[in-house]
């Protein structure tokens, strides 16, 4: 079975990008032939989607993982899926399963629900069978590190991956289980106890560097837009 | 009362003109001064996620585009409208684009509200209406209901009040009373 994993991320050193590695390698270890794409940019020809259609072809199956930008996917991923959308029946018969992987900063299942939902109904346009999401929240200290040097800020990630690479090479949907195990908060501690460390840490950097957090640069006068 | 619509309306050769002309007229009859900025073919890059907005050059986008200007304009209205033509439940990627790059508006420090961890705001930013034209690829129902949902995420990442109206593309008296109702739903700026 031939699965292609799309890393949705365009920043160099992405925790997409660490994500998506992670599952391409787990995938090769359960024996999967894998393949690994990332979405081009903004501008790209329509050379560069040439490859992932060549690709899409012949895999029996598609993990998208993708960061949560404002509870959605960013810009350049929405824009391959309509680009693919519009390219669709170059296809032909090829009709691969897709598995969607979000992660976020915040630790709430609902802040991935609606990026989820995205991915959903593209399946659902291109005909393809959903075989469902699964969230992770709290990625952000990874900082682009592959997975197994980020040490605690990973743990949850290197625990719950195993499960998704599992379940995606039995060829079967997302276990509710999987996908529980996925949501858990990965803060050890409560939310309001991590929203005050994490600002304390941030104002004592601004203070030392002289900056000024609360700069208000865009208020005044609205200039004329193109 | 100020409304800036930022509009890929645009894209949809079929229906968008239509739209968004429904969108500037049930604004300018509530009494709003209109102003649309096409992001389609505004100079927006995408977000590259550089974070300097947040700890570098804190409140400021460090990209020389469009952007800047529509930053200002955001601030200063009262109501910001998205209208956009539905892909997959979603913004098309257009008007996302436009979206991402919205974190200056915010802090880089947190509050928790709704009992979720979100930036802090930085302005009192304006209410939110999300306009979706429902063509092509979108199915009306699911898609739409989506879209309210997005838009009410948004909403709760900027603290501000929202609501959307979603409608068909060329039925422009079912547009209007889309819109209407929504609008009507926005009490702060309820005229």
């Amino acid at each position: 079975m031939n699965v292609l994993v799309i890393d949705g991320s365009r920043r160099a050193k992405s925790n997409t990008g660490a994500i998506a590695r992670h599952v391409h390698a787990q995938l090769q270890g359960l024996g999967v032939v894998a393949d690994l794409w990332r979405v081009p940019r903004w501008d790209a020809s329509a050379d560069e989607l040439d490859g992932l259609l060549e690709k899409l072809k012949t895999c029996a199956a598609v993990v998208l993982v993708a960061p949560v930008y404002l509870d959605e996917l960013p810009a350049v991923t929405q824009r391959t899926l309509e680009r693919l959308y519009t390219r669709r029946a170059e296809l032909g018969d090829a009709v691969p399963r897709l598995y969607g992987i979000a992660h976020s900063g915040f630790p709430e299942p609902v802040q991935r629900e609606a990026e989820l939902r995205t991915m959903e109904l593209f399946a659902g346009a291109m005909g393809w069978p959903w075989q469902g999401g699964v969230g992770f929240g709290g990625t952000s200290p990874i900082d682009g590190r592959p997975l197994e040097e980020a040490g605690m800020f990973s743990k949850q990630l290197r625990a719950c991956l195993p499960l998704v690479a599992g379940d995606v090479a039995a060829g079967r949907p997302f276990s509710p289980e999987t996908v529980a195990r996925c949501d858990k908060s990965p803060f050890p501690m409560p939310l309001r106890a991590m929203v005050w460390i994490v600002n304390s840490r941030t104002r004592k950097t601004a203070r030392a560097e002289g900056l000024d957090l609360e700069a208000r640069v865009y208020a005044g006068a609205a200039p004329d837009v193109a | 009362m100020r409304a800036l619509v930022l509009s890929a309306l645009a894209v949809d050769e079929e229906h968008g003109a239509a739209t968004l002309d429904a969108v500037e007229a049930t604004l300018r009859e509530r009494g709003h001064d209109v102003d649309t900025v096409d992001v389609a073919a505004a100079r927006v890059a995408p977000c590259t996620g550089c974070g300097s907005c947040g700890l570098k050059t804190p409140g400021r986008c460090v990209v020389k585009d469009d952007m800047q200007g529509i930053f200002r304009k955001i601030v200063a209205s009262d109501v910001l409208v998205l209208a956009t033509p539905l892909r997959f439940g979603s913004y098309c990627a257009e008007v996302k684009k436009a979206i991402d790059r919205f974190q200056p508006l915010m802090l880089p420090t947190y509050v928790v509200r709704n009992g979720e961890m979100h930036f802090r705001g930085r302005y009192e930013l304006p209410a939110l209406l999300g306009v979706g034209l429902v063509s092509g690829v979108a199915a009306a129902g699911a898609d739409g209901d989506a879209f309210r949902f997005l838009v009410g995420r948004l909403a709760v990442n900027i603290d501000t009040p929202h609501a959307a109206a979603v409608f068909t593309g060329g039925d422009a008296g079912r547009a209007r009373t889309e819109l209407e109702r929504a609008l009507d739903a926005l009490p702060e700026v309820r005229r």
